[in-house]
């Protein structure tokens, strides 16, 4: 069933993305786009290349992917944390919670300049607003997962006398960690977008900057490139995130394995 | 009110004295009223009763599960509860059987069944051996490192009843284990818990609403009513043993249940 599933995306995926780029080069030339607004799919594919072969473009990969990453792994810990901490203390969450809410009302992207402000033009405010922007689906969903393991499996632990490190160890991390891990989905798309977003407003490195730098000189071929460079970056992080899922829990059923 | 067979009389394994049970604080519901019954060490005791009756809520207080608002439980003449703590010497002498199976998905069989020994920090190796030994006697082998989810519900039953048994408790508390299972598994289960018991010898209390199921394996019926829970009676069945499903079909049987549906106030013979 699945690997059948697999065959036909592993088909039309091509196919789909041919016939989008078709119609695009197609729209170009019969309405004759300027190439200040949308280049043909040709050039943007030159460009693109362009960008592969050259070696400051892996610099900037580079410095945005490592944002994202800390990002993502400072969220990760904190995230799970709180969440752990907050599941095991209800009354804490209670006392919290308006706050939570709070922080997640805010516009976080409009902090932006703050975190700039607050921790400089360099990579540690991208790592931070990375992370902010990861944080809450992870804690959330850690809460979640906490919450939603099923009495019959805490009534084991009780009639086996569990201490709560066995508790902890035994029931509650393994039983959230499919929740966790959804979290976890979600926090990388968000920490790309934390530190592409973070690069747009400030510093000079990271494909975010990239993209600034291409459109304030008018080179509409490379901004698209540099785009379609993220896409592909942000794909291969969301698809490790996803492996990491399937290699932590390949006993659940989103892992979409047949034992 | 509570009699123990003569015999056994010397060897009181569960005392439950005087224990009532009222859940919630402001709506107050009175779950179990003053409830007295010693087991003997060795018997097999069933809990019978319609839904709601209170037989889960003593079923738990009996295991430390949860704490009696009266009275007390007192095994091998030590209290359960010393204050607001269970004594973890006594728990340690308790195996629960649910419900549900309640097995970890994330764990194979085997780990499943061995966790109550990882808790008590016995070697991988120990762990797998007695895992093999256990899965052979409860009539699962093969399947050691299967996930719950592959198994049948029956199969998962039987893997709880080998993690409740791996660390060898005198005492086995059911409840309602075989409940969600079909009639044929049931009667299967019900044979090969007895061939189990009979083996180990150790004390069991099995919660349960179904009648003939209460009569094939019990030594003695507890017949439970409800608001507030109380023993009604307590029946002996005096079937010698291994009994086999034959004794269905025996008079003695028919009186039987036609007694206990009479307690339990079923007016209607239709089963
Ligand atoms: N956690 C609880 N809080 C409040 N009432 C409860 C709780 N558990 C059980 N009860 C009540 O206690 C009574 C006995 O329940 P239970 O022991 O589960 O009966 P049984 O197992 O015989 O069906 C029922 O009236 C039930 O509603
Ligand atoms: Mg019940």
């Amino acid at each position: 069933m699945s690997t059948r599933g697999n065959l036909l995306t592993w088909i039309t995926t091509p196919l789909l993305l041919l016939v989008f780029f078709v119609c695009w080069d197609v729209y170009v030339s019969a309405f004759q786009v300027s190439r200040f607004v949308l280049p043909p799919p040709l050039e943007v594919l030159k460009a693109f290349w362009g960008l592969l072969i050259e070696a400051s473009t892996w610099r900037h990969a580079a410095v945005t992917v490592y944002e994202t990453l800390f990002g993502f792994v400072l969220a990760t810990v904190f995230g799970v944390g709180l969440g752990a901490l907050l599941a095991k203390v209800p009354l804490l969450e209670r006392v919290l919670s308006p706050f939570i809410i709070a922080t997640q009302v805010v516009p976080k992207v409009a902090l932006i300049p703050l975190f700039i402000l607050w921790f400089g033009f360099g990579p540690t405010s991208k790592i931070v607003v990375a992370a902010v922007l990861a944080f809450f689906p992870i804690m959330a969903n850690t809460l979640l997962g906490f919450k939603s393991i099923e009495t019959g499996h805490r009534d084991v632990m009780l009639s086996l006398n569990a201490t709560s490190g066995a508790h902890a160890r035994f029931l509650e991390l393994p039983a959230s960690l499919p929740y966790i891990m959804s979290g976890m989905e979600v926090g990388i798309v968000l920490a790309i977008i934390g530190a592409v977003v973070g690069e747009y407003l400030g510093g000079n490195v990271g494909l975010g900057h990239l993209a600034v730098a291409s459109l304030n000189s008018f080179q509409v071929d490379l901004l698209f490139a540099t785009i379609l460079l993220l896409t592909v970056i942000g794909f291969l992080l969301y698809l490790a995130v996803v492996g990491l899922k399937r290699w932590v829990i390949p006993w659940h059923q989103s892992s979409g394995q047949v034992v | 009110m509570t009699t123990v067979p003569a015999a056994a009389q010397a060897a009181v394994k569960i005392a439950v004295d005087g224990v009532g049970m009222v859940y919630g604080r402001e709506r107050k519901v009175q779950a179990l009223a003053r409830v007295d019954l010693d087991i003997a060490d060795g018997e097999f005791v069933v809990l019978l009763g319609a839904s709601g009756c209170g037989k889960t809520t003593l079923l738990r207080i009996i295991g430390g599960l949860l704490k009696p608002t009266e009275g007390a439980i007192v095994v091998d003449r030590r209290p359960l509860w010393q204050g607001g703590k269970r004594d973890a010497a006594v728990a340690d002498q308790i195996g629960f059987v649910f419900q549900d199976a309640n097995l970890f998905p994330w764990m194979t069989i085997a780990e499943n069944i061995a966790l109550p020994l990882r808790l008590r920090g016995a070697t991988a190796d120990a762990r797998r051996q007695v895992a093999g030994t256990l899965c052979a006697k409860v009539g699962i082998s093969g399947f050691e490192d299967a996930y719950p989810r592959q198994l049948s519900g029956g199969m998962r039953q039987r893997a709880a009843i080998a993690r409740a048994l791996s660390y060898d408790p005198s005492i086995l508390l059911m409840d309602e284990p075989f409940g969600a299972l079909d009639a044929l598994t049931r009667e299967q289960m019900n044979l090969e818990l007895q061939r189990i018991w009979l083996a180990n010898r150790g004390t069991v209390v099995l919660v349960t609403h179904s009648i003939a199921e209460a009569i094939f394996l019990a030594d003695r019926i507890v017949v439970l009513t409800p608001r507030p829970g109380k023993i009604e009676t307590i029946v002996p069945v005096g079937f010698p043993r291994p009994r086999t499903m034959a004794i269905q079909r025996e008079q003695a049987f028919h009186e039987l249940q036609d007694r206990l549906r009479d307690l339990l106030g079923v007016s209607d013979h239709v089963d």
